[in-house]
């Protein structure tokens, strides 16, 4: 049933909305690491690009910087939204259901310009505490009545209590905080000086079905052994040839730790097919990457032999 | 036939349960197999533990007993307990091996008394293995008195037959006659006594009363309990100095074995206890010493789990107030999952479901002035060094005894591998699987049998104290269940839970953007596909093309003067020649509120009214009485043979109430009429 929800008071229309003219420009930050956020207002942002940033660690700074905001005075006045005497609130609003959130950022406030000609510049914040964000959401500009001041007669029919929502200025922006981009199980502990540099542990119940991620399996890196700090080059993301040693050695474990698993059907594995595995499983992981590789699974020798290239080629591809 | 004594003491293969826990366990369990076919409304366990004179034991053996040890040994008499069942079949069948013939069955006489060691093959019982019953034997010298009243052939028949197994090479063994310490006695032969008159002397000499009237059972009386049945307090502490079972007092049940066995059969079979709503059978009527066990009595672990138990099947969910209610717990805090596997089933996935719900010291009644135990302490007692911030997680099969109340730190358990909060209470957690599932083909034919369901194979995963599930060699089925349902409670104990700390999150991005391609893992580097549309696109939101069926209203312009909104509105009419009906709600999340759900929900003055309204269109008759209204409603009729695919415009005007706090939307939307309700 469609239905047409009538707001009680004038709202933004498109024609406003459309001649209240301004150009955001949104960053996201934290404390501890850039978000990585790739994308553009008014459409979609992704986060986590390059990037240390963990939701569940991380608190995310949003802040919208408006040079200038044009025909302010629009929004005043009998052919506006409110009283000309009144005072607007200008507010990044964060939304996600599957977060079960709903906030609104420090506002700036907006007032009938002088000169209506003149641009008013803003700068907003909003502070996204870490460990609150799941799923998906959207961001946007909310303008709401801060104060109606004093109507004049012509301006009977203008919302007067404060906090009333005139709508959204712009458009909104869709923020992905949990998608479909891919981890691989990597962590990195402290086993102790004179453990090795790295460990395969796997813990899954049905590979067919358990998720390719640290839940279940995982390269773990000894951050306390001599040798740890040759796994990467300091300030570059680029493969080291001792990592390109543990991430081939891995691989070879992994794929044979499969082969030996019960009811799991290998030689489909090795022809890069997932056979009904679920999405995203741990077969499904290592099917892919059979086929991506083009990894030769016919016996050991050549297992590894052909990860080595596969490894080594992607890391020269790096460079 | 037989094994020695001393083989079948040591069968059961759990010397880690205190033995009134086992017999707890195995005598309910046999009586609740043994229940009426067809099921009555109710099975009856009543437990009396009581003192007894050795000689008046000794005496019911006229030979083939030593009573010189007996007296040596209990000088001053003893205690015996007396397990008494009704509500079920007794001990029927036939009375002596030779009497078996090809495909008739053994009856529950011969595999209870005389078939000490054999296992049994009925998929429904509780039990698999036959073993469990030694632990009669474990508990006292090894004496035990059957008596049992069946009904055979529309007549009731009365059968009495003691049995001994003990260890053969014991210096103080009771009996010398049989190399292998298992002997019987009773009429010639070792056959049970079926005499009515003179089993009723015997009984009447031990204080046992006989079965009358229409009641059929069976009592098993143990004399000569051993003395060691419960931990004493100093061996319940371990060497640990700091041990807390040092400075906390023994639990008020370990002062004797009647309380003990209060508890212990409040720990396995709460989830039936006084339940009319159990699904597995007959409800199960217990008493200990005459007092009869209600589930409002029991201690608050064992009725949440027994609610929990109860609301695993919304629909069997009967209304009335259970644990959880009173302890105001809604129907969102409990956790309900199926728990499924892939590739094991016949037809669909789901092996069972596992609920669970966290409680608080109150909610269970630890504070003053209740006082009650905590539920480590009405599990594992005071002996365990027990990890008190672990979900505590039970699991059953459909006969409704608990295999085990599993707390333990193996992070594929079944409580998950995250702890509980420091301080903030307790979890207790039920897995109760889907009984009749037939198992697939590939899984039956690793079992070596055609007629597997996953109750069956769970049975045979038991061991004979039913007290852990162990997957055959090659299946993976057990583990998988435990961990999915560890995971559910991880889920539900941590929904928020932080990703391990040394979780290397720009090396795991950029090694899986080198090797994998999305999907494996829910990074927000990549937008999630919705499930419905694998391409990725959204669906259209309005159709296009084509006359509609239904009317559609859309607004065309909105005037807002003080207190009222003037509204131009368009209707696009649809199919079909029902009157339109405009209507007035107001809008919320949730939908539309219409000003009957307003007024039945007690909202108060309804905020919006319809002041006045007219159609514009020129063509629309005007004379005629095209428009009807009221303050919520305009009605639109139709005013010519074919209103298909018209657009009739109009404006109507809404008025505010005084009171409104400004967030309040009024809308409107369209509707046939149906032709029923059309005005007269």
């Amino acid at each position: 049933m469609k239905r047409s929800p009538i707001p009680p008071h004038p709202v933004l229309n498109m024609t406003l909305i459309e001649q209240v003219e301004f150009d955001p420009v949104v960053t996201f930050a934290s404390y501890r690491a850039d978000p990585g956020a790739r994308g553009k207002w008014g459409e979609q942002y992704t986060l986590g690009h390059d990037s240390d940033w963990d939701p569940d660690r991380d608190e995310l700074k949003v802040l919208c910087n408006i040079d200038g905001i044009r025909n302010v005075g629009l929004l005043f006045g009998p052919n506006g939204v409110a009283p000309r005497s009144a005072t607007l609130l200008l507010a990044l609003e964060w939304c996600s259901s599957d977060s079960g959130w709903r906030i609104l950022g420090e506002p700036a406030l907006l007032r009938m310009p002088e000169q209506s000609a003149i641009p008013v510049p803003t700068q907003l914040l909003l502070t996204l505490p870490a460990n609150t964000l799941r799923g998906t959401g959207s961001l946007s500009l909310q303008l709401l009545l801060g104060d109606a001041g004093a109507p004049k007669s012509d301006e009977k029919g203008l919302a007067r209590i404060p906090g009333f929502r005139f709508g959204m200025l712009g458009s909104d922006t869709h923020l992905v905080i949990d998608g479909d981009g891919s981890l691989f199980p990597v962590v990195v502990e402290s086993f102790g000086v004179d453990e090795p540099l790295w460990r395969f542990t796997q813990d899954w119940s049905d590979p067919s079905e358990d998720e390719f991620s640290t839940v279940w399996l995982s390269l773990s890196l000894n951050e306390s052994h001599p040798d740890f700090p040759l796994l990467r080059e300091r300030g570059v993301e680029r493969w080291t040839p001792l990592f390109c040693q543990v991430m081939a050695s891995w691989l070879a474990t992994f794929l044979m730790e499969l082969k030996a698993e019960p009811g799991v059907e290998f030689d489909a594995i090795a022809l890069g097919r997932p056979a009904g595995a679920v999405r995203g499983s741990i077969v499904d992981a290592a099917a892919s990457m059979v086929k991506r590789g083009n990894l030769d699974c016919s016996s050991h020798g050549e297992l590894i032999n052909s990860i080595q290239i596969w490894i080594d080629a992607t890391a020269r591809e790096m460079k | 036939m037989q094994e020695c004594g001393s083989a079948l003491l040591r069968a059961l293969q759990n010397e880690s349960m205190i033995p009134l826990d086992l017999l707890a366990r195995e005598a309910v369990q046999n009586s609740l197999d043994a229940a009426s076919k067809p099921a009555g409304s109710e099975v009856s366990v009543d437990v009396t533990i009581r003192p007894h004179a050795t000689d008046v034991v000794a005496n019911l053996f006229e030979s083939g007993i030593d009573k010189e040890v007996l007296f040596r040994l209990f000088p001053e008499g003893g205690s015996l307990i007396e397990i008494r069942d009704k509500g079920t079949e007794g001990l029927t069948g036939p009375i002596r091996l030779g009497d078996v013939s090809r495909g008739t069955p053994r009856g529950n006489l011969l595999k209870l008394v005389y078939e000490v060691g054999r296992t049994r093959s009925d998929e429904t019982a509780g039990g698999s293995w036959g073993l469990g019953k030694t632990c009669y034997f474990r508990v006292g010298v090894g004496l035990v008195i059957y008596y049992s009243r069946i009904l055979l052939n529309n007549c009731f028949e009365e059968r009495l037959v003691a049995c001994l197994v003990e260890n053969e090479s014991d210096e103080n063994r009771l009996q010398r006659d049989s190399a292998t310490g298992i002997a019987w006695w009773g009429g010639e032969m070792g056959v049970p006594i079926t005499d009515s008159a003179k089993i009723a002397a015997l009984l009447r000499s031990i204080d046992v009363q006989p079965y009358v009237g229409e009641d059929t059972g069976t009592a098993i009386v143990i004399p000569f309990l051993r003395a060691d049945l419960i931990p004493r307090t100093e061996e319940a502490a371990s060497e640990e100095p700091d041990d807390i079972a040092r400075r906390e007092p023994m639990p008020w049940w370990y002062k004797d074995y009647a309380s003990y066995m209060r508890v212990a059969l409040q720990r396995w079979f709460c989830s039936r206890i006084d339940n009319s709503q159990f699904r597995g059978g007959p409800a199960l009527v217990v008493s200990v010493n005459g007092q009869r066990m209600q589930t409002e009595r029991m201690q608050p672990v064992f009725q949440v789990l027994q609610s929990l138990y109860n609301r695993l099947d919304p629909q069997a969910f009967l209304c009335g107030e259970d644990y959880l209610d009173k302890c105001g717990v809604g129907a969102t805090d409990v956790l309900n999952a199926s728990v499924d596997l892939s590739k094991v089933f016949r037809r669909g996935t789901s092996a069972g479901r596992i609920t669970a719900v966290r409680l608080t010291a109150e909610q269970l009644k630890m504070l003053p002035p209740e006082n009650m135990p905590d539920p480590y302490r009405c599990i594992f007692g005071p002996q365990e060094r027990v990890m008190r911030d672990r979900p505590l997680v039970a699991f059953m099969r459909a006969p409704g005894m608990v295999i085990r109340w599993d707390n333990s730190t193996d992070p594929k358990g079944w409580g998950g591998r995250e702890l509980l909060p420091d301080g903030h209470g307790f979890l207790v957690g039920l897995f109760v699987p889907k009984k009749d599932h037939e198992l697939n083909d590939n899984v039956r034919e690793r079992l070596r049998n055609l007629d597997q369901t996953l109750e069956a194979y769970l049975r045979s995963c038991e061991r004979a104290d039913h007290h852990q599930w162990v997957d055959h060699t090659g299946l993976t089925i057990v583990s998988r269940i435990r961990s999915k349902a560890g995971n559910a409670i991880d889920k539900f104990n941590a929904p928020v839970a932080a990703r391990p700390q040394g979780i290397a999150l720009r090396t795991a991005r950029n090694i899986a953007d080198k090797l994998l391609p999305a999907g494996f893992g829910h990074d927000g580097r990549v937008p999630p596909v919705p499930p419905d549309r694998p391409d990725g696109g959204y669906s259209p939101k309005h159709r296009s093309g084509g006359k509609q069926s239904f009317p559609e209203l859309a607004v065309t312009n909105v005037l807002h003067g003080e207190g009222e909104i003037r509204i131009s509105w368009r209707l696009h009419w649809g199919k079909g020649q029902a009157y339109r009906q405009i209507l007035l709600g107001v809008d919320s999340e949730s939908g539309v509120i219409s000003y009957e759900k307003w007024t039945k929900e007690g909202l108060g003055q309804f905020p919006f009214m319809i002041e006045r309204a007219a159609i514009t269109d020129e063509l629309a008759p005007q004379g005629l009485d095209v428009l009807e209204m009221n303050s919520m409603v305009l009605m639109v009729k139709p005013w010519r043979p074919d209103m298909d695919g018209a657009t009739v415009n109009g404006e109507l005007t809404i008025r505010m109430s005084g009171r409104l706090d400004g967030n309040l939307r009024p809308v409107l939307h369209t509707a046939a009429l149906q032709e029923m309700e059309k005005p007269v």
